[in-house]
This record gives structure tokens, C-alpha cells and sequence, in this order.
């Protein structure tokens, strides 16, 4: 795997006392940890935090970093156990989510299609944000990072069938969800046309 | 489009614009201290050459015993790449103080690991004996790892005992030269040790021109012929002295 050969690479060069490696390092792996952060704790300046926290963390952790294990996942594994950390402190108010009945804006009628696509967007995103916390880990680690179901346990060091329940119970209300607001759209359509 | 899909491709689609902000790398890279990722690898070099007091007789010629060649391959190896002779002694005395704190299955065991790691060592080291592990391809550096890993709990072993237990003897030239003379006489054929005694008493002879009584070492008294005479000596001993587990160095 040539990812991990060049990770394993700029850790050494890391442990050998390198800044100029480690930030490589970061650059390598900073795009997927911000997602991942600001995903789950929804507040970006606090997302800046808490990743800067994490690659403080990963630096002083490299040296217990076993290279015979993928390092993406185990990079993964700590980003979940500092968020998990930050939200244990309660650092900030936790704001709410803002709900589904959030109408986000439509800026071209005519394309209704593409409407239509970019408003389902928006409500499913927003509903995703109002699952609960445990589930929008799976979430993110399943379907944003596109880990396996056994990678996601791995990473979050709960037995597999806990991800796939998850997985599931998270699925079953996107869509409970979803058809009610299909029916609603279906209606503000009839009743236009009308 | 199953609900699945149609969420990974809302969660890309959503989290596409986010990126860190470009001021938290420089944060990050100040925050960190690069001395605490390269201590690891000073660790293994400093619990190498922690000082400890040398097996080496008195005399112009000294003869140690080569421990720290079975790690390194030899001395001439460590020296061009990068150690000093000086480090090389340490070493070498830190290994004989291995020897006496260890049991025999531990010793064994660290000679084992240090002899592989040294191996490493070798290839990865630059002129200025600084350990580059990356150089190693990635299996490697897997397996550099785990053995500086395993090392670890040695070497803590070893620092936690500090001043070795017994104070190490600096034996004088006869004595050293009396034992070595008893393992030679087990050690070599009838043939072998009628030559090997003698060179020896060449040897000795040559070196006591330039050794007074109180044993101080006068190395200048020693004409052009006579350095010629004893690295002629030298060589022809080494093979020899090999088989005793000895090497000639001269005393700096």
C-alpha cells in the first residue's frame, strides 16, 4: 500500500525529529480529520480546537504507534477518543441543531429538478445533524470516510454488531424522516399547480 | 438511488467545502517540541555509550574483548560509519557491564536484539553517526521499531543499575597477557601456540621499550622501525587473538 509505506515514511522522519515531516504528515491527513471533527461537534471554531488538540496529541503519540496497523484508522481511533474528550469537558454550550423545518434557500425555481436535489440535500444533511450523537459517529466513519462497517468498530473500539444496529437504527430515521417530507413537498406541488 | 447512497453523496457534497483554516498548521508545528520525537532515537544511541569504567589492561597495546564487534561487525565498521572510537569503547564497556548485570538468557537475548538492530544501524547511519530509520524501506522500519521497542526494557534494566556492580579491573599487562596465554594453550594446536607465543614475547618486549616501570606509557621512545615492527606484530597476533575473543587497539 503506497499510502502507508509514505505515512510510515514521514513518521519516522517525525520521530527522528523532523517539524518539516510532520507537517507533511499533517497536511497528508488534515483534510479527512477536519471533516471528521467538524462534523461532529457542528461548531467550526470549535472544530479548529479540537483538531489542533489532535495533532498536538498525535505527536506526542507517534512513538506508541504500532507500524504493523493501518495508520489512517488509527489516526481515526483518536480523533473519536478527542472529540469524545471535548465533548466530556463541555467546552461550549452543545448548540442544537437546527431542525428539519429549516427551509433552505431556493435560488432558481426553473430548475426544479436540480431544486428539488440541492433543497433533499440540505434537509437530509440537517437531518443527519439532529441524529443523535452516537449514530453520527457511525454516520461519518461509514459514509462520509467510507470505512467498513469492521473498521468503524475498530476505530471506535465497540463490537461490530453495535455498528451495524447503529447503522441501521440511524437509517430507519433518515427515512422516517424523509417520507413525511416527501409527502410534504408533493403537497406544496398539488397545490401550486391547482 | 438507495438511501445509502443518496448519503454519501449528501455528506460529501455538504462537507466539501470544509477545510482547516491555514493559520492552525503553523500552530500545530509550533506547538509541538521535535526533541520529544527524536529522544526515542537518542535513547538507543545514548544507552549505548553510557560511560562506565573499561576491561583494558594497562600497556601501549591494550587487549579488550571484542563484545561490541558482534554488534557491529567491527570496530573499523562503526568507526567509518559515523561512531567514534571513543563511543565504541563505551559501548563496548556498557556490554561488559551487560554481561555481569544480566543473566545468561538475558545477555543472550540482548546481544541477539542488538546485533540485529546494529545491522540496521549500520545502513542507516550518516557521517555524522545521526540514525536516519527512513532510509529503511517500510518493512524494515517495522521491524527497526520493534526491536529498538524490545530493546527498551534492557537498557532501562541497565540505566537503573548504573555504576556497574563490580568495580571493572583494570588488569595490568602481564596478568591480562597470563590469562590469555591459558586460553590460547586450550584454544590453539601445538603448532598455533608455539607461534602465537612467540609473537608474543615479541610482542612484549618491543612494548616494554616504551613502558616504565610504574607503567606510564611513553609511545614517543618508539622509532620508525619499531611502529613498523608492531604493526607487522599487530597483524600477525590479530587472527590469533580473534580466536581468544581479543582484539589489539592502542591506547589513545
Amino acid at each position: 500500500m503506497e499510502e502507508q509505506t509514505e505515512y510510515s515514511q514521514l513518521i519516522a522522519r517525525t520521530l527522528a525529529g523532523s517539524r518539516e515531516a510532520y507537517g507533511e504528515l499533517y497536511e497528508a491527513t488534515v483534510r479527512d480529520v477536519y471533516r471528521t471533527v467538524r462534523f461532529l461537534v457542528s461548531e467550526p471554531s470549535d472544530a479548529d480546537d479540537v483538531v489542533q488538540d489532535i495533532y498536538l496529541e498525535l505527536h506526542r503519540s507517534l512513538e506508541q504507534y504500532d507500524g504493523t496497523r493501518a495508520f489512517k484508522p488509527w489516526l481515526m481511533g483518536l480523533v473519536m477518543r478527542q472529540v469524545q474528550a471535548y465533548r466530556r469537558k463541555g467546552w461550549r454550550q452543545l448548540r442544537i441543531t437546527k431542525k428539519a423545518e429549516h427551509t433552505a434557500s431556493i435560488p432558481d425555481a426553473d430548475f426544479a429538478g436540480e431544486v428539488i436535489d440541492r433543497l433533499s440535500s440540505h434537509m437530509l444533511m440537517d437531518k443527519v445533524n439532529s441524529l443523535p450523537y452516537k449514530l453520527r459517529q457511525v454516520i461519518v466513519l461509514h459514509y462520509l470516510q467510507e470505512y467498513s462497517q469492521e473498521e468503524a468498530a475498530a476505530i471506535l473500539g465497540i463490537p461490530l454488531g453495535t455498528v451495524k444496529s447503529r447503522i441501521h437504527a440511524a437509517l430507519q430515521k433518515l427515512r422516517r424522516k424523509q417520507k413525511a417530507d416527501t409527502i410534504r413537498i408533493g403537497k406544496v406541488e398539488e397545490m401550486h399547480e391547482s | 438511488m438507495s438511501l445509502e447512497e443518496n448519503l454519501r453523496r449528501t455528506l460529501q457534497a455538504e462537507t466539501e467545502g470544509w477545510s482547516a483554516p491555514p493559520e492552525l498548521k503553523g500552530k500545530i508545528l509550533n506547538g509541538i517540541s521535535p526533541g520529544q520525537g527524536g529522544r526515542r532515537m537518542k535513547k538507543w544511541l545514548v544507552a549505548t555509550i553510557i560511560a562506565a569504567s573499561l576491561i583494558i589492561p594497562t600497556g601501549v597495546y591494550a587487549g579488550y574483548n571484542y563484545l561490541a564487534d558482534s554488534v557491529y561487525g567491527s570496530q573499523d565498521n562503526y568507526i567509518q560509519n559515523g561512531g567514534t572510537l571513543e563511543q565504541y569503547d563505551q559501548l563496548e564497556a556498557k556490554l561488559q557491564q551487560a554481561k555481569q548485570s544480566l543473566s545468561k538468557e538475558d545477555f543472550q537475548s540482548l546481544t541477539r536484539l542488538l546485533h540485529e538492530i546494529g545491522g540496521f544501524n549500520l545502513q542507516i547511519t550518516d557521517a555524522a553517526g545521526v540514525l536516519h530509520p527512513e532510509k529503511l524501506s517500510a518493512a524494515d522500519q517495522e521491524r527497526y521499531h520493534k526491536l529498538a521497542a524490545e530493546l527498551e526494557p534492557y537498557f532501562s534494566k541497565l540505566v537503573n543499575t548504573g555504576a556497574p556492580q563490580q568495580p571493572l579491573k583494570q588488569m595490568d599487562s602481564d596478568t591480562f597477557w597470563e590469562q590469555q596465554l591459558a586460553k590460547a594453550k586450550q584454544t590453539f594446536s601445538g603448532k598455533e601456540l608455539a607461534k602465537f607465543q612467540q609473537l608474543i614475547s615479541e610482542f612484549n618486549l618491543l612494548n616494554a621499550k616504551a613502558t616504565d616501570p610504574d607503567g606510564s606509557t611513553h609511545p614517543e621512545r618508539f622509532t620508525k622501525a619499531d611502529l613498523n615492527n608492531q604493526s607487522r606484530l599487530t597483524e600477525e597476533l590479530n587472527p590469533y587473538l580473534k580466536k581468544l575473543g581479543i582484539m589489539l587497539k592502542p591506547i589513545q
